[in-house]
């Protein structure tokens, strides 16, 4: 017997299957979305990281090698929290007779800049001659804190903004703190 | 109607979609984890790495510290490179000790350079150099081998103490009662204690070890920490410019030597002592002479001086018609001629013999109207050692020099005047230290013929070792004023340490029987650091058994 029905779906299928696919598709779209969004921040913040972290790389020898000038002085001096000021030894280092350079470390707040910057000479004055060069750039905020005398707390803070979903801008940062304690100089 | 079969395709078409989209999600994630998974591993590999390099280090110093303290092995085996080695959890380190030149040379400093490599399965990550030195005695501003009940620091708004501070025993600090509202730092250095002092009624450990005491010397309830026994920064702040961490009570004792014995050896060699009185050199040497002078017998002024550049000792032994004079020059920046006639080292000159740079040179008193010479190659090791007292000593230095006498025997120096160098203009403080005096002694004495007036100060451009620790564990002995109590009020102003076994006083204020001041008498004090003499002491100045980090560079092995 020949069926009177044609070949084919019936509109209200076709629009159930559409408005499925739609949704589905939306939901995949969303999934897409959300997916694309979670790995530009993941990466964002692997590149926040890593940022971060090389300049914390950069920093730490430099601070682990800070000794007291001279006889009874302390390591480190810091005068405000975006810098701070140490002594490493000279590169002809002689034990008998010690010599030290004096090391700084800033951020520029305006440039977003970090820098290192040392006397030329062995000791020298504050009038002296001193040699700077970049360390990091793109650093929001670099804070140095000395919670003991031979202990430096470093806070990097490192931002980027990223697309969200809704083709908005995020603002995603990135906190890296670390105490780096100096060897002693002195056992009591 | 269309068969079953053909519809499944739509249902393929979405799972192939479905898949596909889920692969790439699932591979968005498995890129970013292993970045993650190798930065986590590295960074912690690193820092094991470190510990591991680090632990190398700290062995190698306490190791080192124990051979100095005599406890283990013998120093003086210490002459080449060597090394030792470890392990940290998986980790293996090798550290390379290696003594420099001068640590061969007697040189009672020690340093060495440890360079510490931390392995993980025979494959190096992270190399530590550090450079430790011995330290030194002249490390202190001031030293108190012990510290008796009564002595205590009283904080003075005019004055301040420059460098480190150690008392053995219990620190104690008075001040007025608005030191707290209007007082200034009076400790520029650190200060520690090896007692610990508890307030009366309060637990074991409470406070921070000092006792604070009032202008009256009774202890002192206004202290820098509250009821509870928290620290009050602020007050703190002004005791100590570098504040509450500036403290350290409860250290470990630091010892002096009992005797003066080895300097002995050092200035003559391990042959027996010469045992006529007067100035003795060692003339058998060819070599450059890496001894010193020795000096038998009291001497009763040696004076300093210098004389065309030249250093030069003027020693007085005896009184009387038995007073007899040597003179030790040093010939440093010119040489000399010694007289046909004259003996020299026991041989007569034919001739006028001329001496180049690079000799010393003893010219001993007249015998039978001939002059007398000892003559030998080197400027000495900087060492004059004495087995008798010094009754007079004033001058101006030139080399680094110390001047012993025998310890375990009481032996003194007096101070008869200024001790000046000539690298530094008398009142400015030194700067290098080519010229450096230390004086080591039983008492180093400021003699009652030094004239007290408090606006011409005594100027003493040295480092004072006075006094020892004996067999039973005493101190003995220290750096004085001779009729502290009498003779009207002088100052003094010293530019190097003072180490001294008791703490005996320099200036004594009366009161009549009403309480009123009435006046002073010995000596106002005033020490200025010289953190150059600090970290490189007078040649044979007194060590410690403890190393002192100079330097610290930590890199990637490459």
């Amino acid at each position: 017997m020949r069926s009177t029905r044609p070949d084919g779906m019936t509109l209200a299928e076709t629009l159930v299957s559409m408005a499925i696919l739609a949704i589905l598709g939306l939901i995949l779209l969303r999934i897409y979305n959300v997916s694309h969004q979670a790995y530009g921040r993941g990466t964002g913040q692997i590149a926040l990281q890593q940022k971060a972290r090389f300049l914390m790389e950069q920093m730490t020898p430099l601070l682990l090698s800070a000794a007291p000038p001279h006889e009874g002085a302390k390591a480190l001096f810091s005068s405000d929290s975006a810098s701070i000021v140490f002594y490493v030894p000279d590169k002809n280092f002689q034990p008998r007779n010690p010599n030290y350079v004096r090391v700084g470390i800033y951020h520029n707040d305006v440039d977003k800049t970090v820098w290192l910057e040392n006397s030329v000479t062995p000791l020298s004055s504050q009038d002296d001659m001193f040699r700077a060069r970049e360390l990091a750039r793109d650093i929001y905020d670099l804070r140095l804190g000395l919670p003991t005398e031979n202990t430096v707390r470093v806070t990097v803070e490192v931002h980027q903004l990223t697309r969200t979903a809704g083709g908005g801008r995020d603002d995603q940062e990135y906190l890296l703190e670390s105490l780096v304690q100096i060897p002693y100089y002195s056992k009591n | 109607m269309r068969p079953r079969h053909a519809r499944r395709g739509s249902i393929l078409l979405l799972s192939i979609f479905f898949l596909v989209t889920l692969f790439f999600l699932a591979m968005a994630l498995l890129q970013l984890l292993p970045v993650e998974l190798n930065a986590a591993r590295w960074a912690r590999m690193n820092q094991e790495a470190s510990y591991a390099a680090d632990a190398g280090i700290t062995d190698s110093i306490t190791w080192l510290e124990e051979v100095l303290a005599g406890k283990q092995g013998r120093l003086s085996d210490l002459t080449e490179d060597f090394e030792r080695g470890g392990s940290f959890g998986d980790w293996t380190w090798v550290v390379t000790v290696e003594p420099d030149q001068q640590t061969r040379e007697n040189n009672p400093v020690r340093v060495f350079r440890l360079t510490s490599v931390a392995s993980l399965d025979g494959r190096p990550h992270r190399r530590i150099v550090a450079d430790v030195r011995q330290d030194s005695f002249a490390h202190y501003l001031t030293f108190i081998g012990a510290s008796s009940n009564e002595a205590y620091w009283r904080l003075d708004r005019n004055s301040k103490l420059e460098g480190p501070m150690h008392v053995n025993g219990v620190a104690s600090i008075a001040y007025d009662n608005q030191w707290f509202q209007t007082g200034v730092p009076f400790f520029e250095g650190t200060y520690t204690a090896s007692g610990f002092h508890v307030p009366s009624g309060k637990p074991a450990g409470f406070g921070d070890g000092v006792r604070y005491r009032n202008f009256a010397g009774f202890d002192n309830s206004d202290t820098p920490y509250n009821e509870d026994g928290v620290p009050i920064p602020e007050r703190y702040d002004r005791i100590f410019t570098r504040g509450r961490e500036a403290l350290k009570t409860g250290v470990r004792e630091r010892e002096m030597p009992e005797t003066s014995r080895s300097l002995a050896m050092e200035a003559w060699g391990e042959t027996p002592l010469p045992l006529d009185q007067g100035v003795h050199l060692d003339t058998s040497s060819t070599s450059k002479n890496k001894k010193g002078i020795l000096i038998q017998g009291d001497v009763e002024s040696l004076e300093l001086s210098v004389v065309q550049g030249n250093s030069v000792m003027a020693v007085t032994q005896g009184t009387g018609e038995a007073k007899k004079e040597t003179r030790v020059t040093i010939l440093s920046e010119n040489g000399m001629t010694l007289p046909a006639g004259a003996e020299v080292n026991g041989a007569i000159l034919p001739r006028d013999l001329v001496l180049e740079t690079g000799n010393t040179v003893v010219q001993k008193p007249d015998a039978g109207g001939r002059k007398i010479f000892a003559v030998a190659p080197g400027v000495t090791n900087g060492l004059v050692y004495c087995t008798g007292s010094i009754n007079g000593l004033q001058g101006q230095n030139k080399g680094r020099r110390t001047i012993a006498v025998d310890v375990e025997n009481n032996k003194d120096i007096v101070i008869s005047g200024d001790l000046t160098r000539q690298d530094t203009p008398v009142g400015e403080k030194p700067a290098g230290t080519e010229d450096l005096l230390g004086l080591l002694g039983m008492n180093i004495r400021i003699g009652n013929s030094v004239e007290r007036d408090l606006e011409a100060p005594l100027q003493l451009y040295c480092s004072v070792f006075a006094g020892r620790r004996n067999s039973d564990g005493q101190y003995e002995g220290s750096f004085l004023v001779d009729d502290v109590d009498s003779s009207g009020a002088g100052k003094f102003i010293i530019y190097g340490s003072v180490v001294r076994a008791q703490d005996s006083p320099w200036l004594m204020s009366w009161v009549n029987s009403g309480g009123a001041y009435i006046g002073s008498t010995g000596f106002v004090s005033d020490m200025k650091y010289d953190s150059a003499a600090a970290a490189n002491p007078p040649p044979f100045f007194p060590t410690m058994p403890t190393l002192r980090v100079l330097s610290w560079r930590e890199e990637p092995y490459r």
